[in-house]
């Protein structure tokens, strides 16, 4: 008894300064190191983190394919966009609307597409995406068409403008990081167990008394809200938005994103994210070569990685503990191994 | 005007049949969903202007040399992105390396021919009046060729030996070893088959929609007609497509913006209504 409290000791301690260093290193080091155009395309990176959390939670945890979440950030944009325009909203208090209405939109859509699976699902998301994307574009009165909404404000809080790129970035880190520990958060709860047994199989899923149906909706719920947050953050930090951000083409980008990183860890995704957004602006050399690059770079990748970094990363770990004969601290209070491959899996 | 309507509805449903005959193969021969056969499809358009304007040969020459262009490119597409993931447990893999592939050839495409579209012209020039409305001879020249084509592959499936053997590889990979069907050559006709396919379908429009890299986004038309046709058959495949043909073009007389959502929309209320789409496939989905 006592060891394991020991044990939860140095994991909270080991947890203390991991996350410390992640703050130091978001909110000291890398606005101090980077110019304003790296953190434009940094914060536009976050922007997809967040979007990608939700996906990586469909993909990862629930193991559906779906390209729907740029949808449902156009939906969450335009929403949170119109709310604050036309209505004078607060920016916070209209993403947060938009990210609910998302969800109200998912969880009456997933309702009809749920009822497909696998593949037929895939499509139905596809067409999801070219459905709002036409009305994006075609609606004219209401979203501006291919002219877009201008002069949306900024992040604003009682009194306090965020006006500059580095004001949008330190409000933008802060929501990932809530983001990120949601979704930590909800891989432990019952729901995010019933998510992975559906995952896994469903028909055992649906023995063990998992309804599958309804944690698939609520999964594409969830991931919608993500997604409806991550199109009103995208609106309020670009002031703008236009139909043109919500095609497929991105939607693609954003599945790559996630494969990349890794599915199954918020680190993974976030690797991905910054990967696959900076991966342009560090080959600027190439010139016109890099979306080429890119491509290959993707094909190479789920070649050699299909787990994505982080998952071929964590296997690499496991492989230099076992050649060094390092057992994990499980082991020595008799868990025996099984632990041991639960923790590293 | 419905008359019209409807021709170019079947011509482009018969442009849409070939690339989800592309996909469909492709489908039950090796599970894999090609997201890249868009990409395919562009290529073919491009391939046949080089080989018209900048080689200047004659259209025969021209169909011969990018027929075989077409087949090999298919086979070295099938041993990028599909032989080294084929053991893959992910299914996931395979779509993202498709989705690589797709930008690898759009970005290809666009660093030899530029970005700006080119201009094909017709290979039958001039219009015809059919009830008082004007209509280019390429639409039924299309729907000539795709004819042709489609019945081709249906001959080959059906009625020829190497068709079934093809068949036979794709229901049961295992078996079809067992019986001594060298399927890694099955699997590599197939690809070439597709890309020919595809790439012949992107020759008859490029004289229709400019050649460029946006030719890619038929892909998505193909995929709907393909699973409001039932997926993979290859009968439901071309009449899902040209049903959507038809749809698409008389989605005109109600709204013309928002032509690719009403499209779309069909095939959402075709997955909720009938989600195993119109034709049974002979070979089950596979899990």
């Amino acid at each position: 008894m006592t060891k394991t409290k020991k044990m939860n000791w140095k994991r909270l301690i080991l947890v203390l300064v991991l996350s410390l260093g992640v703050l130091f290193l978001f909110y000291g080091l890398i606005p101090r190191i980077s110019g304003t155009y790296t953190i434009t395309v940094l914060n536009g990176a976050l922007i997809y983190y967040v979007a990608n959390i939700g996906c990586a939670l469909m993909l990862g945890q629930c193991g559906l394919v779906s390209f729907a979440s740029v949808a449902f950030m156009g939906i969450g944009g335009y929403a949170s966009a119109l709310l604050s325009v036309r209505l004078g909203l607060n920016p916070f208090a209209s993403m947060v609307l938009a990210a609910a209405l998302a969800m109200a939109a998912a969880w009456l859509l997933g309702l009809a597409l749920m009822r497909l699976n696998g593949t037929f699902f895939t499509f139905s998301t596809i067409a999801l995406v070219q459905i709002c994307y036409t009305i994006f574009n075609g609606w004219k009165e209401v979203t501006g068409g291919p002219n877009g909404i201008p002069q949306i404000p900024g992040f604003r809080l009682f009194g306090w403008e965020a006006k500059t790129y580095f004001a949008n970035y330190y409000i933008l880190i802060t929501l990932c990081i809530v983001a990120a520990a949601v979704a930590i958060r909800l891989k432990k709860t019952n729901l995010g167990r019933a998510m992975s047994s559906v995952r896994d199989n469903e028909l055992v899923a649906m023995s063990m008394g998992v309804n599958v149906f309804r944690t698939k909706v609520v999964a594409f719920a969830i991931s919608a809200a993500y997604a409806g947050f991550a199109g009103a953050a995208l609106v309020h930090s670009s002031h703008y938005v236009v139909s043109t951000y919500f095609t497929f083409d991105n939607a693609t980008t954003y599945i790559i994103q996630v494969m990349v990183g890794g599915v199954y860890n918020v680190v993974g995704v976030f690797l991905g994210t910054i990967l696959i957004t900076m991966l342009p602006e560090w080959l600027r050399p190439l010139q016109e070569y890099i979306r080429l690059v890119y491509g290959l770079g993707v094909i190479l990748l789920m070649i050699f990685m299909p787990m994505g970094m982080w998952g071929s990363m964590s296997a690499l770990v496991k492989r230099i503990k076992r050649k060094l004969h390092i057992r994990s601290k499980m082991t020595t209070i008799g868990c025996g191994t099984f632990a041991q491959e639960a923790e590293t899996q | 005007m419905y008359l019209q309507l409807l021709i170019v509805g079947i011509a482009m449903g018969m442009i849409y049949a070939l690339l989800s005959l592309g996909i469909v193969l492709l489908v039950r021969a090796v599970g894999v969903l090609n997201f890249a056969e868009g990409q395919l499809f562009m290529l073919g358009a491009y391939v046949t202007y080089a080989l018209t304007y900048q080689a200047g040969l004659p259209l025969y020459a021209t169909l011969i040399i990018a027929i075989v262009i077409f087949a090999l490119f298919g086979v070295l597409f099938m041993f990028s992105v599909y032989w080294p993931l084929r053991k893959s447990t992910w299914g996931a893999t395979i779509i993202i390396s498709c989705l690589g592939a797709s930008t690898v050839i759009k970005e290809v495409a666009k660093l030899i021919w530029g970005s700006n579209p080119l201009v094909y012209e017709p290979l039958v020039k001039g219009t015809i009046s059919i009830a008082g409305a004007k209509l280019e001879y390429q639409y039924l020249f299309i729907i000539a060729i795709c004819i042709v084509m489609i019945i081709g592959v249906e001959l080959l499936f059906e009625k020829l030996y190497v068709g079934r053997i093809m068949q036979a590889a794709a229901q049961n990979k295992y078996a079809a070893e067992l019986l001594g069907i060298a399927t890694v050559v099955t699997v590599a006709v197939t690809y070439a088959l597709s890309a020919t396919l595809v790439g012949v379908g992107g020759w008859l429009v490029a004289p229709l929609f400019l050649v460029s890299t946006s030719l890619g986004d038929f892909l998505l038309k193909g995929f709907a007609g393909m699973v409001i046709g039932g997926y993979g058959s290859i009968k439901g495949a071309v009449i899902g497509s040209i049903f959507v043909g038809i749809a698409e073009s008389f989605s005109v007389l109600i709204t013309s913006t928002y032509k690719n959502a009403i499209v779309f929309l069909i095939l959402i209320i075709f997955l909720i209504v009938k989600p195993k789409g119109l034709f049974r496939p002979k070979i089950s989905e596979k899990a």
